[in-house]
């Protein structure tokens, strides 16, 4: 089976996507050798690094699901990228089991403390590697299966809340902008009793895969039932909408198989980190959100708005002006027919 | 491939002996390459080691040994790792004499590297 990539932040390890990748970062190339051939045999893909420098760009570069970090490295040192992995949202929730020759208990002591999963004592074995890593990669995969909703793949509600925290801090420190979407699927419920719940699943999958077609950065989280949000970091109200709106018309413009007369359709609700007020947290945004996808519901289904009613007006204006030019061509071309 | 690091075997006693040193994994299929590239850069890692104590850097000396602490047991050599963590251990407290301090390590550390060198020849290393 061919691996499958989510989107988002986390790469997820599952029976669909089995070769876990893993960054040794160690000064001393007699360790990646010993680790390269320790390790060989084992379901997974081993990149190296031999400075922390290096490493936190590897990082950042193969979003790794397991990180072997030495300690005593010259430049930073191991606990120096330990605790800038630990400090950053997309970095925090990779495991790393430190492997080094300083053996005191304080060392120890110290990683565990700065969120170590293990620490493996140089000279290491090869079982002992084996298991420390088999431990770490194991953990990382049920972490994942309970985050991720079992039909579409994508973020569950109970990752969304915990990454909403994380997101609305790193808006915050990078003085950036942050919105959230939420998409509602329209009379969703008709698609189930018309169609029965094994077509209702089909398009919600249909419908998650859309989704995730839409920027690498964005994350895509199933709320309940045919409710969706996307987080869209770095972005605001305005860019956000035209990711949005890429998105509707992609829903709207879906053919079903075997069902030729049929359109579903969903509605938007966005708000971003400026829109919201004072406080913004998690709740207050998706309250902002939400409260924008009824407005969308209630103009009719099929579109998107906004928690800012001046934006709304805006792209009220927007778009009736793209249906006046459309009927003016129209109305033009008749013209030259005739 | 065996898991394990034994300090101590037939192989590979602890003394003062000229006699070659080899690897606890002589008889590992999966260990030999590596074994190999090991052991053919001893002669450098000697050179350098030698170099950087004559130098005074310590930094760098601190380093090469800190380096083979972590490895030479994991290849199988366990008393590189030894004689490593015993120069590393004085190393700790500053010490401005620390090459006098050291000297008797170092001669033994180097003896021990020559030693492992020599056991390149020993069946199954290469």
């Amino acid at each position: 089976m061919q691996a499958k990539t989510f989107r988002g932040t986390f790469k997820i390890m599952t029976e669909e996507n089995p070769t876990p990748i893993v960054l040794a970062i160690d000064d001393s190339e007699l360790i990646h050798h010993l680790l390269k051939t320790y390790l060989q045999g084992e379901n997974l893909e081993l990149h190296s690094a031999t400075s922390c420098e290096d490493g936190f760009k590897k990082v950042m570069e193969l979003n790794p699901d397991l990180i072997l970090l030495d300690i005593d490295m010259t430049g930073m040192n191991g606990f120096e990228l330990l605790e800038k992995l630990k400090a950053g949202t997309s970095t925090q929730n990779i495991p790393v089991i430190l492997i080094s020759a300083l053996c005191e208990s304080a060392d120890r002591e110290k990683g565990f403390d700065m969120g170590a999963f293990d620490f493996i004592a140089k000279p290491f074995d090869q079982l002992e590697l084996k298991a420390g890593v088999r431990n770490a990669l194991r953990m990382k995969m049920l972490e994942h299966k309970t985050q991720r909703d079992g039909l579409t793949g994508l973020w569950n509600q109970s990752y969304f809340k915990q990454r909403m925290i994380q997101e609305i801090a790193e808006a915050r420190r990078h003085s950036r902008p942050l919105s959230l979407v939420v998409c509602d699927i329209d009379r969703f419920k008709k698609i189930n009793d018309n169609f029965h719940h094994q077509f209702g699943d089909f398009v919600l999958e249909k419908i998650a895969k859309i989704l995730l077609g839409g920027r690498t950065s964005d994350i895509v989280c199933r709320y309940a039932g045919d409710e969706f949000v996307l987080i869209l970091p770095s972005t605001n109200i305005q860019q956000g909408y035209e990711v949005v709106e890429r998105i509707r018309t992609a829903i709207a413009a879906v053919a079903w198989p075997d069902k030729p007369n049929l359109a579903v359709t969903a509605s938007f609700g966005i708000c971003d980190t400026a829109s919201v007020g004072e406080e913004v947290t998690p709740e207050t945004m998706f309250q902002a959100a939400d409260s924008a996808l009824y407005k969308a519901k209630e103009s009719g289904r099929n579109n998107v708005r906004s928690s800012s009613n001046f934006f709304n007006i805006l792209m009220q204006a927007r778009t009736f002006w793209g249906t006046l030019k459309s009927w003016l061509k129209k109305i033009q071309f008749q013209q030259c027919l005739s | 491939m065996q898991g394990g690091i034994r300090m101590q075997n037939e192989n590979n006693k602890l003394s003062h002996t000229n006699t070659p040193i080899v690897s606890s994994y002589l008889n590992d299929e999966g260990m030999e390459s590596i074994i190999r590239i090991f052991l053919d850069e001893i002669p450098h890692r000697i050179a350098d080691l030698q170099a950087s104590f004559k130098s005074s850097s310590r930094d760098d000396f601190c380093k090469q040994v800190h380096q083979l602490k972590g490895a030479g047991g994991g290849y199988g050599f366990a008393e590189i790792t030894l004689k490593a963590a015993g120069i590393e251990k004085k190393l700790r407290v500053p010490n401005a004499g620390w090459k006098e301090e050291i000297q008797k390590n170092m001669d033994e550390f180097i003896t021990v590297l020559q030693r492992v060198y020599a056991g390149k020849n020993v069946s199954g290393h290469v």
